[in-house]
């Protein structure tokens, strides 16, 4: 009897964890969906204008998306160029003394504070430059989203059975040119989900452009000029005291939502499973 | 023949370096920076509460306050993390009905993709007047009056990381084999005795996913910095404002070039951090390693 | 099925979106229908980025979008942070211009003096910093009453609640609850809390010697835990917004929704702070040369606790730190010439001033535009 009253309990509370999981990311969700869904509702103005004037209208967030758009491309780039190839380098020079230097490397990396990061790039890229800029932004997120890439590719390649290696050396291929004729290909997946990370962390990130991208809300004006994100846009505009921009903040949140959604997705239908 | 190899090679050890170059010159620029107040300051910049930056001249910086801040929350994220994450596993895997595992899977899912400024906004306009109204504040000496606290941002912190770490130990839970979970049943272990046995099989997984997530939680900036209070305090109890390393150095590195020493200080701070953040985290990645090749034995 | 066509649709049109704003984006600069312009030669776009003050910062921000109207080919983007970010980035040169609600100290002066070949300190608004409350039970039309003395008390913390002797005898028609008081102040470096504890360190010689003036203080407060840090200007307001029972300083421009206290300056008199009663006050405003180091004429000390009739005690102005025009690039000086003589003249038109901000004196005007030639900026008419 009493087992069965403590088995009660035991399930009771855990059932309250899991219902307390499932009410908070319900509530994130349900307030950005309420509060956001209006602004973003307005079509296209929201998409493409910039922001109204403090207390004015509401106007849109066009040049932080594009900002957005722009460093998130060139991050995913970026991140999957010098991720990919130093991905492929773990998994099969492992042991060699540039692999295991390579893999403290990316530990390092992935294991850096967002912020710092950031900070690093402002000394070695923004203060030269003279301006904060897009660029500056993309390559802070680039070095955040870097890691994953590369702890993906060398995961998905490590999982590829010997025996394929074995019976291309058998057959006289030489060891880097099996890697890119037979182990990329098999492994178009995995690949291609490291690329999908990789744009998933540079799409969420903020303390890596907090000084690095600039605060220029009112127009997109090309990559080595100030810019902004979305996930800037929220974090200023979120805690000041006008209405409007405070309701362009969570149509922001909903679209920055919607569109990591979007990625987090394709990620899982490719992978499988989605791994942080 | 040969050289396309050394072409292919000669990519990829290119690109190999230029990533170590990027770790190296993270670490070489924060060295450099904080030399400054390191030399002056040397273990009292560690030990000394007293943050003074002053336009005059070199000012004073100790980072213990936000040192303890930095513990403070990543210990209470880790252990809500921790908390959440067990009980779910527990209960999606012995007690759950199909559908509502479906529906927290998805939840968890939802979780895992939100960009962290998300969290940060809801936990700003959503739970610190949770806590404020619930006079949670009064019940410390110095407690926030507007319920951004040490606790808010663990709160938060701790529901970032719950999927992650909830997807580790549902991993080793899953993964021990399948003939532990037989026996059990046939013994006629109850939902919380099965749970017992096998937690205690993937004590080591839990043990990783504790440490990952301390890691991932004393980095973490946008939450904090939106929902901890900003505040040069000690935070005993957890209703009160702090600061931590990382939302020390969001708030204060905008105006650092005017103080003469902060750049450096905030270097400094930054280079702890990192050491922080890689010591836990290479310990967590090396216990979960060491279970995954033991089959997620205790 | 159904939800990977569905994902596949928005991802297209994602793409979609994104190859029409890099198109935008391409072009630089979207164009702006222009209802009345001045004839003008054709003009390569120009971005001026600044940051600093949130103090002038919404003022600023209205200046930007009427130039666009007016030039479309001027684009000004201003993103705050604090007087100490904008002199931060000013020195570092990471931006074209810097807004600051104090001068930059004499050592600061002669580094940009030496960087960029000479420096301008052109003040472009005058503001007050107003001290705001948030009682619930206060009625809404009510300007609590305080006095320098009482203020500085409070965030000595010597008085503790809100129903206190000192303040309630300067309030006698309302009641007042017996809360403790919360202060909110600035976590980050900041002009307007310069310019306020400035005035404190005036009126209260105890203030003076136990915290001083400074863009950021030890607030006794902090120590005692009543006392919680917010960022820039729309920060301290929001936080005061939504605590019951708190006290803050503002930029006039932030006090919507906000109980605004009415100070006693040295004539006696109650003043609440507004445009009008700000401009009595900078009728004392001297003439400047922005080229000078300003921090030695101590201006500020001069406009604080007037006793002018009707003159709010917390008075500033807020300047905009410039290079010499040999640090720009042609476009970018000329783009700054145009931008300067606006503000200076059409912008301090009543119909284009945010509200909450008082204009410059016209002679005052008149001497910055004259110095604006003089140094180089402005080619003379």
């Amino acid at each position: 009897m009493r087992r069965r009253l403590v088995d009660y309990a035991v399930h009771l509370a855990t059932a309250a964890s899991a219902l307390a999981i499932l009410g908070a990311a319900s509530h994130i969700l349900l307030s950005a969906l309420v509060e956001g869904l209006p602004v973003l509702l307005q079509g296209a103005s929201f998409l493409l204008n910039p922001p109204g004037p403090p207390g004015g209208e509401v106007g849109g967030v066009g040049p932080s998306l594009a900002g957005t758009l722009v460093t998130v491309a060139i991050a995913t780039i970026a991140s999957a160029a010098l991720g990919i190839p130093a991905g492929v380098m773990l998994s099969e020079a492992r042991g060699s003394l540039l692999a295991r230097v390579a893999e403290r490397a990316v530990e390092l990396i992935a294991e850096s504070p967002s912020i710092v990061v950031g900070l690093v790039v402002f000394t070695l890229l923004v203060v030269p430059m003279r301006t904060p800029s897009a660029l500056a932004a993309a390559v802070s997120l680039s070095v955040v989203a870097l890691p994953y890439v590369a702890a993906q590719v060398r995961e998905s390649l490590a999982a590829i059975p010997l025996v394929y290696r074995e019976a291309a050396f058998s057959l006289g291929l030489q060891k880097w040119k099996t890697v890119f004729l037979l182990l990329i290909p098999m492994n178009a997946r995995g690949v291609a989900t490291a690329i999908l990370l990789g744009s998933m962390r540079a799409l969420g990130e903020t303390a890596p452009v907090l000084f690095t991208a600039g605060a220029a809300f009112q127009a997109f004006y090309g990559i080595d000029k100030p810019s902004s994100t979305l996930s800037l846009l929220i974090f200023f505009f979120a805690g000041t005291p006008y209405e409007n921009w405070r309701r362009l903040a969570w149509g922001a949140v909903l679209l920055l939502v919607l569109l990591s959604m979007l990625l987090a997705s394709l990620t899982r239908r490719l992978a499988g499973r989605v791994r942080m | 023949m040969r050289r396309s190899i050394d072409v292919i090679y000669l990519g990829i050890a290119t690109a190999t370096a230029i990533v170590i170059a990027i770790a190296a010159a993270i670490v070489l620029a924060l060295s450099i920076e904080s030399s400054g107040v390191l030399a002056r300051e040397g273990l009292g910049f560690v030990l000394s509460p007293r943050w003074s930056p002053s336009e005059e001249r070199y000012g004073f910086y100790g980072v213990a306050l936000p040192l303890v801040g930095t513990l403070a929350v990543g210990v209470q994220a880790t252990a809500i993390a921790v908390a959440l994450s067990v009980a779910a596993v527990v209960y999606l895997h012995e007690y759950a009905p199909r559908r509502v595992r479906e529906a927290i899977g998805i939840a968890m899912f939802a979780m895992a993709a939100l960009p962290t400024v998300v969290f940060g906004m809801w936990g700003l306009s959503a739970v610190a007047p949770l806590v404020r109204e619930a006079g949670l504040g009064s019940l410390c000496a110095r407690g926030s009056p507007t319920g951004q606290s040490v606790f808010t941002a663990a709160l938060v912190v701790g529901l970032m990381l719950t999927p992650y770490a909830s997807s580790v130990v549902s991993a080793a839970y899953d993964a021990v084999p399948f003939t532990y979970v037989e026996a059990l049943h046939s013994l006629g272990a109850m939902g919380f005795e099965r749970a017992r046995v096998l937690l205690g099989m993937v004590k080591r997984s839990i043990a990783a996913a504790a440490l990952l997530s301390f890691g991932r939680a004393v980095g973490e900036t946008t939450i904090v910095a939106l929902t901890i209070g900003s505040a040069f305090n000690l935070p005993l109890c957890p209703f009160e404002p702090a600061h931590t390393v990382s939302s020390l150095i969001a708030s204060q590195y905008g105006n650092a070039f005017l103080y003469p020493g902060l750049t450096s200080a905030l270097s400094a701070a930054a280079l702890l951090l990192l050491a922080a953040s890689a010591a836990t985290t290479a310990l967590g990645a090396r216990i979960a390693r060491a279970a995954v090749a033991r089959g997620g034995e205790a | 099925m159904k939800t990977k066509q569905l994902a596949i649709a928005a991802a297209v049109g994602l793409a979609a979106v994104f190859i029409a704003l890099l198109a935008l984006s391409a072009l630089k600069q979207p164009g702006v229908p222009r209802t009345e312009t001045p004839p003008q030669p054709p003009q390569t776009p120009v971005v001026l980025l600044g940051s600093g003050a949130t103090f002038p910062m919404e003022q600023i921000l209205a200046w930007a979008s009427q130039v666009k109207k007016l030039y479309p080919w001027l684009s000004v983007e201003y993103g705050g942070g604090g007087t100490g970010k904008g002199q931060s980035d000013f020195l570092q040169g990471v931006v074209d211009f810097a807004g600051s609600d104090v001068p930059l100290k004499t050592s600061d002066w002669e580094k940009a003096r030496s960087l960029y070949g000479g420096v301008l300190q052109i003040p472009m608004i005058l503001g007050g910093v107003a001290v705001v409350y948030n009682i619930p039970e206060l009625p809404p039309g009510y300007n609590l009453r305080l006095t320098g003395e009482v203020l500085a008390e409070i965030l000595l913390g010597k008085i503790e609640y809100w129903d206190d002797p000192r303040i309630a005898e300067l309030n006698p028609g309302v009641r007042l609850p017996h809360q403790r008081i919360v202060f909110v102040h600035r976590s980050d470096s900041s002009g307007t809390t310069e310019v306020f504890t400035t005035y404190l360190s005036k009126v209260s010689s105890e203030w003076k010697s136990k915290v001083g003036a400074g863009k950021a203080v030890s607030w006794p407060l902090d120590a005692l835990g009543r006392g919680v840090g917010a960022q820039g200007n729309p920060g301290v307001a929001q936080a005061v917004k939504s605590t019951p029972y708190s006290l803050g300083y503002v930029e006039l421009a932030y006090t919507k929704g906000l109980g605004v206290v009415a100070l006693r300056n040295r004539a006696g008199e109650f003043v609440v702070p507004s445009g009008e009663s700000v401009m009595k006050a900078a009728e004392t405003l001297p003439s400047v040369d922005p080229a000078d180091d300003l921090s030695k004429l101590n201006i500020l000390i001069k406009l604080l606790d007037s006793e002018k009739p009707g003159a709010y005690p917390i008075t500033s102005p807020s300047y905009l730190l410039v290079k010499a025009p040999s640090a720009y690039t042609p476009e970018k000086a000329r783009a700054m010439c145009t931008f300067l003589r606006y503000v200076l003249t059409e912008g301090q038109e009543e119909r284009n001033l945010a509200e909450g901000y008082a204009p410059l004196p016209k002679p005052l005007r008149e001497a910055l535009r004259s110095a604006l030639e003089r140094a180089g900026l402005c080619p003379p008419p």
